[in-house]
Formats: structure tokens, sequence, C-alpha cells
């Protein structure tokens, strides 16, 4: 699997869900995207998703990672598919920034946000932490086999969340 | 012309972009004539306008808060007889007509030519 | 066209094309006055593309990219953006300031960088107002552009949201340049807003 036995991790492409636990490690790059990382502590297994809008348009075979709606639900399946609980699994979200302040693009980040945390509530997983907002981009690094994420900002030290 | 008739004259530079803002600066400086001022904005060169009295102004089109058609109007209404040379990348039949109509004394394109930018903004100081 | 968005077809496309190819011309012209030396502009692409391989256009996803932005509105609304690396920006600062050797984005270098997409997108568009075909046309003016220096995906995100909002392949004009014969890592990219037909 790409990640291991290298030093690239592997990259988390618009509308991608990936599963890994181990040495794996993910990474994406986010503007007004979200990044969903989840985490069951008990399975030391992690779930990564790169959603660009709220929700899905229609239904069709359009890559359901795009939309918070429904890559969460997905995300949470293949997880309990590979043995994990949902009482156990935490999430944590990054991205959603308002990326040049134009009006579209300053809602629809903060719009991914509040859809993520909501279809979250709905599914009684817990956010543990955010890295949200403001008008740069952000590039997410997630271990799926600990949980640990880091994040960064161009020009800014990287963060621990 | 001589530096000793130019010195007396004083040009207001308008543009956001301070790199033109400096090339029109140096060009006013070589040709013997003062700053008045430089602005970012409209908004900055009406105040600027109005406080200093410039023999010219050379004035961009796009600029945030104010744009230069919008500050060519408002200036030429404190004075009817401002001099203002709309120097602007966009050159578009209705946006040169709409300033020559407001009063513009005349539109340079960017880039411009220095040494007919130079003659041009001599050319309407003297007048 | 419908209210100020552009319909995605093959006649719009068209449309497009013709217009940046004029514009391209204009553009070069512009830029070798602006820069003191020749430089030729070219349309590269504008076709259609998965959203997914839009995200490749500026090179590694987290590179750091300089990106100066305009916004148009009127006949041709949407986003054009000037994309070049620090060492690319930094080279076209120091042929506009005669500052060498500056490796920092200060007022003076970003400055430089802005007003060459300022000159370089009016060149495009007087043109391409110029050629379109309604004479009912109304002027389009840009915005003033704001400089940007992020991770190339982030840039994209930000470029390509109107259009991924409701469709799955997006649009882009792409022109390439050459100076002396030799091509310039810089890109100029037009997103228009779109409704998909």
């Amino acid at each position: 699997m790409a990640g291991i036995g290298n030093n690239l991790p592997r990259f988390v492409n618009m509308g991608d869900i990936v599963i890994g636990n181990g040495e794996e490690r993910f990474s994406t790059v986010l503007g007004s995207c979200i990044a969903i990382m989840m985490y069951d502590p008990s399975k030391k297994m992690g779930a990564m998703a790169h959603i660009l809008l709220p929700q899905r348009r229609t239904i069709g075979d359009d890559k359901i990672g795009k939309y918070a709606d429904v890559a969460i639900p997905e995300m949470l399946e293949q997880l309990v598919k590979k043995g994990c609980a949902i009482r156990k699994i935490w999430a944590k979200l990054a991205g959603g920034a308002a990326m040049f302040n134009a009006s579209s693009s300053f809602l629809i980040g903060e719009k991914n946000l509040v859809a993520a945390q909501e279809v979250l509530e709905k599914k009684s997983v817990p956010v543990l932490a955010t890295h949200c907002g403001g008008t740069k981009g952000r590039r997410a690094l997630f271990y799926p086999g600990s949980g640990k994420i880091i994040i960064t900002i161009n020009g800014e030290p990287e963060v621990e969340i | 012309m001589s530096s000793t008739a130019n010195h007396q004259k004083k040009i207001l530079v308008v543009d956001d972009a301070l790199i033109i803002r400096k090339m029109i600066i140096d060009l006013a400086k070589e040709c013997g004539w003062e700053i008045a001022g430089e602005a970012k904005d409209g908004q900055e060169a009406c105040e600027i306008y109005s406080n200093q009295k410039p023999d010219l102004v050379t004035m961009d089109m796009v600029m945030p808060n104010m744009n230069g058609l919008e500050a060519l109007k408002k200036i030429r209404e404190i004075d009817p007889n401002a001099r203002i040379i709309m120097i602007s990348a966009v050159n578009q039949k209705d946006k040169l007509m709409e300033s020559i109509e407001a009063g513009a004394s005349d539109f340079i394109v960017k880039p411009f030519d220095k040494t007919r930018l130079k003659a041009l903004l001599g050319k309407i100081l003297s007048e | 066209m419908s209210g100020n968005h552009y319909v995605i077809n093959s006649k719009s496309i068209k449309q497009l094309e013709i217009a940046f190819k004029q514009g391209a011309s204009e553009a070069g012209n512009a830029l070798t006055q602006w820069i003191g030396k020749p430089i030729s502009v070219h349309l590269d692409s504008i076709t259609p593309v998965p959203l997914g391989e839009s995200m490749n256009l500026l090179g590694q996803p987290d590179e750091p990219v300089c990106c100066c932005i305009m916004h148009l509105e009127g006949a041709f609304r949407g986003r054009l953006a000037l994309a070049f690396s620090d060492e690319s920006g930094m080279a076209l600062s120091e042929m506009l300031t005669g500052i060498p050797g500056s490796n920092e984005w200060g007022e003076l270098e970003k400055s430089a960088a802005l007003e060459s997409a300022n000159i370089l997108g009016c060149a495009f568009l007087n043109a391409m107002v110029q050629s379109a075909a309604s004479k009912d046309i109304a002027t389009v003016l840009p915005s003033p552009p704001s400089f940007h220096r992020d991770y190339a995906m982030s840039l994209l995100q930000g470029l390509f949201l109107e259009q991924a909002m409701i469709a799955d392949r997006v649009l882009f004009v792409r022109t390439q340049f050459f100076m002396e014969g030799k091509a310039l890592v810089w890109h100029l990219l037009f997103i228009p807003d779109t409704l998909e037909s």
C-alpha cells in the first residue's frame, strides 16, 4: 500500500476516502475543502476523506467522498467493516478556508465545516479538534495507526491537533 | 523646457501599484517637477487633491476603494479646472470616452512609453 | 449566456478560444513593452477536464506558488490568475525594478508582480472586448489584482470552486509564455464562472 516502505505519505485527492493503520501516512492539501479524519483508538485504525461540498447534488456514480453528507456515513461504514466500533471513533477536521475572500468561496469553506459537524453529530461521533477557517491553505498529514494529525500553513510552524 | 520654469509645478501621482507610482515619480523628478503627493486609491487622491491643489494629476483607473473614473469626477467637482491624465491598462473605447467626457485632459495606456509620458506631462503643465 | 454566467457548450468554448487567441497577441505586445524583452504568448488549452486533473495545473499540490488574481465581471465573468514560482516571480520583479538579488516578497516585488498581472489581464480583456461578436457586450473591467502565496492545490481549489459547485468537469483557458524563445514558468489561467448546459 502506498506510504509503507517509502518516505512519501499517500496523497488523498478531492473526493477520496482512505482507510489505514500501522505505519501508513495520509496527506492532503486544502483550500476551502475539508479533511475529515476519523480514528478508533481501540483498533488503532483511521480514515481520511477530502470533501469539497456540503451536500451531494444528484445521485449518480459521482465520487461520494466529495460531499460531507454522504462521505461521513461511508467512512463510518468502511471502518465498521474493518472491525471498528462507532462509539469508539472520534473525528478531527481541517480546512474550510475562505480563499481569496470572494463571495462563493467565502461561504463554502464555512458551509463545509458546518455540514461536516452536523453529520458527525447526527452519527454521535465527537469532534475533538478543528483547524479550520482563515484565508490560507493547509497541508494535513494524518497517521491512521495512531491518530496523530499535523497541520501546516505555508510559512508557519506545523501544529499538531 | 528649463528646469527653472518646471520646479514650481506639482504633480499628484495616483495608482494602487507602488511600482507605477515610483516610475512616474522618478520620471517627474528627472524633469524637475515636484511631487504633491502619492495616493493608492481614488479616495486618498481626492483628499490629497483638496489639501495640495496640484497642477496635474496622473490617475490610474482600476483601484480599490474608489476607482479612477469616480475620483476624476469627484476632483473635477471640487475643481473644474483640475488637470487629470488617466494612465490605465484598460483600453476600451467606452471607458476612454467616459474619461474624456468627465474632463480628463488625456488618456495613456499602460504599459506607457516614458518619453511619451514625459512629453505629455510637460505639454499639459505648460498649458 | 444565461444571466452573467457562461453556459459550457461547444459554442461558448469556441467563442472563448477566438477571444483568447486575439488576446494572446495583444498580451504579448503589452508584456514586451512592459518588460523590455520580446515575449510571446500562446493559447495552450481550452477543454473541459475532470476536476481532479485540474489540481495538477500548477505543479505538486503542496508546492508554494505565487498567484496574482483578478476578478472579471460583465461579458467574461470569472477569474484571471497569473501564477509563478518564487524564482520566476523574483526574476520578473528584478527585470522591472532593476533591483538584483531580491529573494523576499516585499511591497515593491509584489507590486511588480501585480502590475504585470494587471497589464497582462487588461491586454487580454481589451482585445476580447474588441473582438466580441456582439457589439452590445458591456465593458469588462477587472478588479484590482490581489497577491497570494500558498500551496498550489489550495489556490486551485479557490479558483475552481464556482465551477466545482455545479459540475464535475471544469473549463479553463491556459496560456504559455516564451521569452527569447525559452518557455517561462508562468501560468495564466482564465476560469469562467459557469452554468452547465
